[in-house]
């Protein structure tokens, strides 16, 4: 179903052509929040210049009037004929609704068409156009402003030429006549809401003489701003750094803790919503410490990057598909450079983790990613002559892929390869002491 | 459905006078109502509804409360069925112009 097409909820097409001077449709339940337009037509006295119409409805919502096309409305330039049209916000409850004429012929038409997830509050995309056209089809325009609104051509021949056809790209919801007869009328909808945003033709494909008409267009918005969106960003990255500290001659560094943590924050995927990153990159690194000599640099706690990739969350109405090229997490506790006559001496853990989190699959989600790398080093330390390096706690370099969790309905594949616990890679130490009171893994 | 030809404004409509009434699908019931067009008396109406039209009714008129309680509705079955004169007359429709002269349209 396109947005702007009828809701299973909208009535009948009502005509009355004698009598009274109102029309009022079957009763109806439409959906809540849905977006209800009235197309109304009234026959008019030749010359008229003073005829009006007016909805009501069974509970007594507000209705808007969005255009009117007629002599009254707008002057001599305009056509014999009537042609309005409303808007309102159903309730959820049954109604009915009746347009009123005043000062009109007694013939009247009304369609009203429920439409779904629309913009009730601002349901025009952009201000109707209007005119009048004789002897000829109408052909016009209307530039849309939103992704994905839906467009309409509303008629009134007050000449009762032949009856009106639909325009190349659209299609009639009504093609009729009101009275003995007394006019024909038209609604046309264009076949498919118009993406990207833009000029969109609204035209009966006949006839083309012996008519004299009085037309509205319209553009119905859609609710949330467009269609379907997708948001496809080259990089997404997080970067948090620990600036390098200056440690001078007889100087001492000793934080409790050195963390630089950069996360990317979890996307939010809406209805049907692409998000499709060429590379989700996320670095935290703590920098090396310049130890000049005569100085120490002692951390007395842990001393950690941590590189999170968060899990995307991925919500309903749609399927929603996450394709992420490459996850790479990577997350580095940099070589100590230690000098002449210098002591670095690391009381706490020095750790490296890196991990993909847990993927979450609910309905009809599928992530794909080429490859899922989580790596994790901690280098060799640069230990110079007359230095010394003590590790007081555990050297571990972590990283994991989790297990995805796949539910119901969902295909938690994961296509390209995917990297456990990597080795610690130990370079050639160059050293005159090393004394390791911990485990090394 | 109006007739594809040009009409001079206020010349009764030729035989039969047609009407269409489609849902959200464009699943309609079409009602075409036979008349003589010199006496205009009405002779008989062939109704067609499609199988899938939510539409199962033709509602003429105005009730109490709309035209969900007007008195003059009929059930249309899905596929071809015909309403004869005497059907008409009973509802106090004469001649073609005692139908245009009140509101017609379908319900559920």
């Amino acid at each position: 179903m396109a947005f702007g097409d009828a809701d299973a909820s909208t009535p009948a097409f009502v005509k009355a052509n004698g009598a009274g001077k109102d029309a009022t449709t079957a009763s109806f339940t439409p959906p809540n929040g849905a977006l209800l337009i009235a197309f109304a037509w009234h026959d008019t006295a030749g010359g008229n210049l003073t005829n009006t119409s007016q909805i009501t409805d069974s509970l007594g919502l507000t209705w808007s009037r969005k255009a009117t096309r007629s002599k009254q409305d707008d002057g001599t330039g305009a056509a014999n004929g009537h042609a309005a049209i409303s808007t309102a916000t159903a309730t959820g409850a049954a109604m009915t609704v009746t347009t009123t004429g005043t000062n009109t012929g007694n013939p009247a038409g009304l369609y009203v068409r429920v439409i779904a997830s629309a913009d009730t509050v601002t349901p025009m995309d952009v201000t109707p156009v209007e005119g009048t056209t004789n002897a000829a089809v109408v052909s016009t325009s209307i530039v849309t402003a939103t992704d994905g609104a839906r467009c309409f051509l509303m008629v009134i021949d007050w000449n009762v030429a032949a009856a009106m056809t639909a325009g190349t790209g659209q299609t009639a919801v009504i093609s009729d006549a009101i009275g003995a007869p007394d006019d024909r009328i038209y609604l046309g909808v264009t076949n498919a809401v118009t993406s990207p945003a833009g000029s969109t033709t609204l035209s009966t494909g006949s006839p083309s003489s012996g008519n004299t008409q009085n037309w509205i267009g319209i553009a119905v918005r859609p609710s949330g701003g467009g269609s379907d969106a997708t948001a496809t960003p080259s990089t997404v990255a997080a970067t948090a750094t620990v600036p390098a500290p200056t440690v001078s001659t007889g100087s001492s560094v000793t934080p409790t803790a050195v963390a630089a943590t950069a996360a990317v924050p979890t996307p939010t995927f809406s209805s049907s919503v692409a998000v499709a990153p060429g590379a989700v990159v996320v670095a935290a690194t703590v920098p090396t410490p310049a130890v000049s000599t005569g100085s120490t640099a002692a951390p007395g706690g842990a001393v950690v990057a941590v590189a999170t990739v968060p899990t995307p969350s991925v919500s309903v109405a749609g399927n929603a598909s996450v394709s992420l090229p490459v996850v790479a997490l990577t997350a580095t506790v940099p070589a100590l450079a230690v000098s002449t006559g210098s002591t670095a001496a690391l009381g706490g853990a020095v750790a490296a983790t890196a991990a993909v989190p847990t993927p979450t699959f609910t309905s009809s989600v599928a992530v794909t990613t080429g490859t899922v790398a989580a790596t994790a080093a901690v280098p060799a330390p640069t230990v110079s002559t007359g230095s010394t390096v003590v590790f007081g706690g555990a050297v571990a370099a972590l990283a994991a892929v989790p297990t995805p969790t796949v539910s119901t309905g969902s295909d938690g594949g994961l296509v390209g390869e995917a990297h456990g616990p990597l080795p610690l890679a130990v370079g050639a130490i160059t050293v005159h002491t090393v004394s390791i009171a911990g485990a090394v893994t | 459905m109006a007739k594809d030809v040009a009409q001079v404004k206020g010349e009764p409509d030729p035989s039969p006078w047609t009407t269409r009434f489609a849902d959200h699908r464009g699943s309609a019931i079409v009602l075409s109502v036979r008349f003589n067009e010199a006496t205009r008396a009405i002779l008989n109406a062939n109704v067609t509804r499609d199988a899938d039209c939510v539409y199962t009714t033709l509602l003429i008129g105005v009730g109490p409360t709309g035209p969900d309680s007007t008195p003059t509705q009929l059930t249309i079955e899905a596929g071809p069925s015909s309403i004869g004169r005497g059907q008409f007359v009973e509802w106090g429709f004469d001649k073609i112009e005692d139908l245009q002269a009140v509101q017609i349209t379908a319900g559920r």
